[in-house]
C-alpha cells in the first residue's frame, strides 16, 4: 500500500479531486475518512457513484479508515486519502494512520477562522492540530489544484493577503 | 409553476441563464448560483436554500440544474433531495435549460426531470455524422 496524496479538503470528493488530483498522482483508490458522510446514506451514495468505476472507493468514519489501513485489503492500492478537517487528520494520525506529507486544499471560512489564502481559513485549534502533525514529522503544504504552486503552510502565516 | 435553480462552478450558471433569456426572452422563477473556489460549503448551501425557497414559493416544486455529477454544486444540491418537491439534473446545457423554462407548466417536477434528461442528451449532436454517416 502506498499513499500518493493525503489531503484536507472540506468538500472531500469533488471536481478538483476527480478531474485534477486523481490523474496527477496516479491514484487507483480514493479513501474518504469522514464521520458525517459515513453516517449519511445519501451523501455516501452520491460520493461513491461520483467516482469513475475503474477506481476503488472506501468511505468510512475516521476510526474505520484507521482500522482499514492496518488491514491487508488495501495492500496493492495507490491511495488518495481525504480528510474534511485538520482535527480528523490529526485524530487519524494519533491513532496510527501515518502519512509523511499533508496537502491543504480547501479549508473554508467559518466563525473564528482567519483567511490565509483564497481557499484556506484556519482558527487557533486548526493551527495547533497542524503544528502537532508538523512536530511529528509531517510535511505540510498548501496547494488547491496541481496547477497551483506548492507552498509550505508556514509561508501562509502571518496573513499576507490572497495570492491565489 | 416549477422553479428552476442553476448551480455551477464559477459564473457559468448566471451566464447560461443570460444566454437562455437571449434566445427565449426573460422567464420567471429562475435563479443562478455561482460557486467559486473561495465560497464555503455552508455559505453555498445557504444560497441554494434561499434560491429554492424563492423560485419555489408557489409550491409547484423546484428543479435544480447542476453542471457536473461529483462536483461541489451537485454535492451541495443533493442535500435538498430529501424534499420530494426537489429534483436535480446534472450536466446542464443550453438546450436543457431552454426546454426546462418552456416545458414546465402543468408538469410534475419528477416528470419534467425525466423528460429533460433524455432531451438534453439527444441535444448533443455531431454534425459531421449528418454529412458523412458511419464515419
Amino acid at each position: 500500500m502506498s499513499i500518493v496524496l493525503t489531503r484536507i479538503d472540506n468538500r472531500l470528493v469533488h471536481g478538483q479531486v476527480l478531474e485534477t488530483w486523481l490523474p496527477y498522482v496516479h491514484a487507483d483508490c480514493i479513501v474518504v475518512a469522514n464521520d458525517d458522510v459515513a453516517a449519511t446514506p445519501l451523501k455516501r451514495m452520491m460520493m461513491e457513484s461520483s467516482v469513475p468505476s475503474k477506481f476503488r472507493v472506501e468511505i468510512g468514519t475516521v476510526e474505520e479508515i484507521t482500522t482499514l489501513f492496518t488491514s491487508s485489503s488495501i495492500d496493492s492500492c495507490k491511495i488518495l486519502l481525504l480528510f474534511g478537517s485538520t482535527s480528523d487528520a490529526l485524530r487519524a494520525y494519533r491513532s496510527g494512520l501515518i502519512y509523511d506529507q499533508l496537502n491543504l486544499g480547501n479549508l473554508h471560512a467559518g466563525v473564528g477562522k482567519t483567511r490565509l489564502s483564497c481557499t484556506i481559513f484556519l482558527d487557533p485549534a486548526d493551527l495547533e492540530d497542524l503544528e502537532e502533525l508538523e512536530r511529528a514529522g509531517v510535511k505540510i503544504t498548501a496547494r488547491c489544484i496541481p496547477a497551483d504552486s506548492e507552498r509550505p503552510w508556514r509561508k501562509l502565516i502571518p496573513f499576507r493577503g490572497g495570492t491565489d | 409553476m416549477i422553479g428552476l435553480v442553476v448551480v455551477t462552478h464559477s459564473t457559468l450558471a448566471a451566464e447560461l441563464l443570460k444566454a437562455a433569456e437571449m434566445i427565449i426572452g426573460p422567464f420567471p422563477a429562475a435563479a443562478a448560483i455561482s460557486i467559486d473556489r473561495a465560497l464555503s460549503v455552508d455559505v453555498a448551501k445557504a444560497q441554494v436554500a434561499e434560491a429554492i425557497a424563492r423560485v419555489g414559493s408557489d409550491g409547484g416544486g423546484v428543479l435544480i440544474l447542476t453542471d457536473m455529477f461529483g462536483g461541489t454544486p451537485t454535492n451541495i444540491s443533493a442535500e435538498f433531495l430529501q424534499d420530494p418537491a426537489v429534483e436535480i439534473l446534472t450536466g446542464v446545457n443550453l438546450p436543457m435549460l431552454i426546454k426546462a423554462a418552456t416545458a414546465r407548466s402543468g408538469q410534475k417536477v419528477g416528470a419534467l426531470a425525466a423528460m429533460l434528461k433524455d432531451y438534453a442528451r439527444n441535444a448533443v449532436m455531431r454534425p459531421a455524422e449528418l454529412l458523412r454517416p458511419k464515419s
